[in-house]
């Protein structure tokens, strides 16, 4: 981190009344607050001197999670984030400058926050969840989520659920993730194993287009086939040492060039540089209304449950905002084959001429698995890994092996993978 | 408002956002996530619009936020008290240091420094000396919001918007927000509103139940016996409908299958014809056979819309949309369809025959533009008397064609005059939430907002929670329910609703301010881009259950 130095909070100013608003919320019960609800001085105090909440992610959420905490009285608020700023997260990021673009967001916004809201603390990391370890978590009352990865979702969820001791109650932590895709988003509680996880609702996301390797090498017919050729088999061919960065405009420029080539040559219409670069860094439309209706949906929860003010979430909020203003609030039923709060084996119908390639494609297609690149072993055998290269080389003729050669029904196997934050356990239905 | 040009600064709004195909400038790429949503068009909209938010409160900030980031042309907040601390606790356009000053000062100048390209205006006039001495000064804006005004003050704010246009098409649309503790509602007085574009997600049609020509021509012409199994196995899923389709009838006298057993009969057909059982275009035929069945028909919303009045009686003023319209009844009269959208899902099959499909559809397509083209010209030559104006009236080639690709996406609203509600209406939408027993009670909330503004009007202050002030907006709430109809006591929903409002003491609080501001941004930028379907009718979110309900009214 070097020369970035870590913002200070501002004293306490001399601040009459600045909770006017928010205290008739713990002044006094509703007439749906839950009977043992005290209010008055002792919720207020646990909520602004005691109650450490960490928020991940200070991106489009991220940003107005934090400003939210922070005029609810959450006076002691972490921060993680491991990006920078982008131009492009101008039109929503509202704590970030065009000068700031290239600093950490982390920093930036806990700066921005403390100084617009005194007597806030903003504690920001800049760096990543994964560089953390459970003694770290375990600090924290809360956790909100505002992320754009299913990975750092899937991680944060499985760390969490894996921290509950039974005997400590303090070891439940609550979880509180936001989502947002263009006019629609998601808010939704998570109390690690007592409901439903993320892990649970894994089959709910849209599926992600994934295009078959012999479309795109052989058949291409969309502008994206063509996008994802340039992307998946031209660029690794051309540049075999250098890496792609779909934040370097030349490199998209290149993808968009290519790409254009080749659609001319199949007579495929549709190739621009703003679809290369949507294609390639699987951009997901974002706009600061939305963001503002989650985050406020997961801070309005937070406070529910740091105060006890009135009953929270149970446990699904879904918003479609492009016919009118819907909703859909829903309990969301844990699953029991989860692999995480779950824990028993997954059953997977694999087709006899399957070879053990194909077997891999279907782990990252399934929407309730989604493993990509996963490693594979039955027992204490290998069948495939990802690394070492040494080993990757000796169980790579593997791949073009027959599932069923190398298998038998029934057969568990064990899958690892960089995007599981935990080890899956698969029983194979050999079929048809 | 605009502040020195840095090296990363964004151009004035007046710069057109690059083409897709171009590599982006600085302001397509800070825009890039939004134009993904409603492209060049709808942004050029936001950057021509001005909003009035009336009141500089938590919610009116919060909604500012999200129409100054994406690049709205002006804003102006109207507001004469000064900020107090309270107001600088709940709302972070706002600081510690500015209490004292004028609100809607320290509100724009915290909200213009998000957005160089947007123009903030602070106006410290009282809005009732404002109604009284300037109302032409409201209609002068693209919409007006309303947030956390007196009722009274609302209905002369929606009456000075009635007044100030000479027919519904022109009226300012009016949005209308309050909230009180985890409570709000979004309510909103329009004359007329257009969509042009509502993104729906169902994909055109592809018309397979009655195959236009070419493409039944097309498919008979393919010969599944003389293929190999690869090319058996790349036969587009769109030629085996059709092709079974076509056998089915022509065994039939020519009908369609109608009974259940008899489309299960089609789908056994099709199976049928399978070589290996596992062929990926039969997979993809099979998940579509419905389409062979499935009539083609013209939606109900646009077959109501062709016989509305604005579109059936066109005036020499009406915008060009309802020239589309007014030609699309004729070409629906005529054919029985909307004009194909050539738009092919993606499918099983080789790139040259993918490309032949396509360029099959485009044609058709093209002919059906024409066949358009003649219907609005019909209508132009009705209406205007020549169709060398078409260019000049926004009918061009081009406007043609991004009509016919939007048509069953255009919508036309017909709002009602604010404070028109019936205590029968609001009766009728109670007596719903409680037999449907679910989830949100929104009609129990919107009754506890009106005993609430009844408490205001009686008593120029917000409810507390006392037994006495409980005990009055009961009153309140029994009148007015009374009166439409309602016997007995109230239900439960309701006397929750009203404990939490007399909890609420009407206060903003910073997370349902946000909630709230997303929400009214969401439906400003719908009214602005007339892109996607806007609210018809109230929103009430309800923060304690986390349920939001709209009303039809």
């Amino acid at each position: 981190m070097g020369d970035i130095s870590l913002p200070t909070p501002i004293p306490a100013p001399a601040w009459p009344n600045r909770f006017q608003h928010v205290d008739t919320l713990l002044d006094a019960p509703g007439p749906s607050t839950d009977p043992e609800f005290v209010g008055g001085d002792a919720v207020k105090d646990f909520l602004r001197n005691h109650c450490k909440i960490l928020v991940i992610g200070a991106g489009g959420l991220g940003c107005e999670i934090l400003a939210n905490l922070a005029l609810m009285g959450f006076a002691d608020i972490h921060v993680i984030d491991m990006d920078t700023i982008d131009i492009s997260n101008l039109n929503r990021q509202f704590l970030f400058r065009p000068k700031d673009v290239g600093k950490p967001k982390a920093i930036v916004a806990a700066e921005f926050v403390m100084s617009r809201v005194p007597g806030t603390k903003v504690t920001p990391y800049f760096g990543k969840i994964q560089d953390k370890d459970e003694s770290y978590y375990m600090q924290f009352n809360l956790v909100i989520c505002g992320l754009d990865s299913v990975e750092a979702r899937r991680w944060m969820n499985a760390t969490l659920v894996g921290m509950v001791d039974e005997d400590n109650p303090e070891s439940i932590k609550p979880m509180i993730d936001g989502g947002t895709e263009g006019f629609k988003g998601q808010a939704r509680v998570i109390i690690p194993t007592m409901s439903s996880c993320y892990e649970c609702s894994l089959d709910m996301l849209n599926k992600q287009t994934v295009f078959p390797i012999c479309t795109i090498a052989n058949t291409p017919r969309l502008p994206e086939h063509c996008i994802e050729w340039a992307s998946v088999l031209e660029w690794p061919r051309v540049f075999p040492d250098k890496k792609m960065d779909t934040d370097d405009p030349d490199h998209i420029q290149w993808l968009y060039e290519r790409a254009s080539a080749r659609a001319q040559e199949f007579k495929i219409e549709g190739v621009t540089w703003s679809l290369t670069q949507g294609v390639v860094k699987n951009i997901i439309p974002a706009i600061a209304s939305t963001n503002a209706i989650i985050a406020a949906s997961c801070c309005t929860e937070a406070f529910k449950i740091a105060t006890s003010c009135a009953p929270s979430l149970n446990n699904y909020f879904m918003l479609i905002g492009t016919d009118g203003i819907y909703s859909y609030t829903f309990q969301h039923e844990q699953r029991k084959e989860c692999p995480v709060c779950g824990g028993a084996t997954i059953d997977i119908p694999v087709k006899k001429d399957w070879t053990l390639e194909r077997f891999i494609e279907a782990l990252a297609e399934r929407q309730d698995i989604q493993a990509k690149k996963p490693s594979i072993s039955v027992g204490t055998r290998q069948l495939y890994m990802q690394a070492p290269k040494q080993l990757e080389a000796k169980t790579r003729p593997n791949l073009e092996k027959k599932l069923s050669e190398l298998v038998e029904d029934k057969d568990e196997l064990i899958v690892t993978a960089s995007s599981l934050p935990f080890n899956l356990t698969l029983k194979v239905q050999f079929k048809g | 408002m605009s502040q020195t040009a840095g090296a990363q600064s964004i151009p004035e709004a007046t710069v057109t956002v690059a083409p897709a195909n171009a590599r982006p400038d600085d302001k397509t790429r800070r825009y890039d996530r939004q134009l993904r949503l409603w492209a060049s068009s709808g942004q050029s909209a936001l950057e021509s619009a001005r909003i009035l938010v009336v009141s500089g409160g938590a919610t009116s900030t919060s909604t500012l936020k999200n129409l100054v980031l994406p690049g709205i042309g002006a804003f102006t907040i109207l507001d004469h008290f000064p900020v107090t601390y309270a107001d600088a606790g709940n709302n972070f356009f706002l600081h510690i240091d500015g209490v004292g000053k004028n609100r809607a000062e320290e509100g724009v100048k915290h909200l213009a420094e998000l957005n160089d390209s947007v123009k903030g205006t602070a106006d410290i006039r009282d809005v009732n000396t404002l109604l009284d001495s300037d109302p032409d000064f409201f209609t002068s804006f693209t919409l007006v919001i309303a947030v956390n005004l007196v009722p009274a003050t609302e209905d002369r704010l929606a009456q000075a918007l009635r007044s100030g246009a000479s027919t519904p098409r022109e009226m300012v649309p009016l949005m209308i927000v309050r909230t009180a503790g985890l409570y709000a509602m979004i309510g909103t007085q329009i004359g007329e509103h257009t969509v042009v574009d509502a993104h729906a997600e169902t994909p055109p049609s592809l018309r397979l139940d009655s195959a236009f020509p070419a493409l039944l021509e097309y498919s008979r012409a393919v010969d599944l016996d003389a293929l190999d199994s690869t090319d058996f196995g790349h036969v587009p899923w769109i030629v085996l409908l059709v092709k079974t389709l076509d056998n089915w009838r022509q065994t039939h006298d020519g009908q369609m299958p109608k009974t259940y057993a008899e489309k299960q009969e089609l789908k056994k057909q099709l199976e049928k014809m399978r070589r290996r059982g596992d062929e990926e275009n039969f997979d993809e035929a099979v998940a579509q056979a419905y389409r062979m069945w499935t009539p083609t028909t013209v939606p109900s919303e646009t077959r109501d819309l062709l016989t509305d009045q604005s579109v059936t009686t066109l005036t020499a003023s009406s915008p060009s949309i309802f020239y589309f319209l007014r030609a699309l009844s004729l070409f629906v009269n005529q054919y029985g369809f909307l004009p194909l959208v050539p738009t092919l899902p993606d499918m099983h099959t080789t790139t040259s025959t993918y490309v032949e499909l396509q360029n099959l559809f485009r044609a058709q397509a093209e002919q059906e533009t024409l066949l358009f083209e003649n219907c609005l010209k019909t209508t132009v030559e009705e209406v205007k008397g020549s169709w060398d104006e078409r260019e000049s009236l926004g009918l061009g080639r081009a406007e043609v064609k991004e009509f016919i690709r939007n048509a069953a996406g255009v919508r036309v609203f017909k709002g009602r005059k604010w404070g028109s509600v019936q205590p029968a209406e609001i009766v009728s939408a109670l007596q719903n939430d409680l037999e449907s027993g679910m989830l949100p009670a929104p009609a129990a909330v919107y009754s506890a907002f009106l005993a609430s503004a009844d408490f205001y009007g009686a008593h120029g202050r917000h409810p507390r929670p006392t037994d006495a002030d409980n005990a009055e907006l009961l009153q309140f709430a029994t009148r007015r329910l009374t009166a439409g109809g309602w016997e007995g006591e109230l239900p439960e929903t309701v006397t929750t609703a009203l404990g939490e409002i007399a909890r609420a003491q009407g206060s903003d609080i910073p997370t349902t301010a946000a909630l709230v501001g997303g929400m009214v941004a969401q439906e400003a930028i719908k009214f602005i881009t007339r892109q996607y379907v806007p609210i018809a009718g109230t929103c009430m979110v309800d923060l304690i259950k986390s349920t939001t309900g709209t009303l039809p009214f």
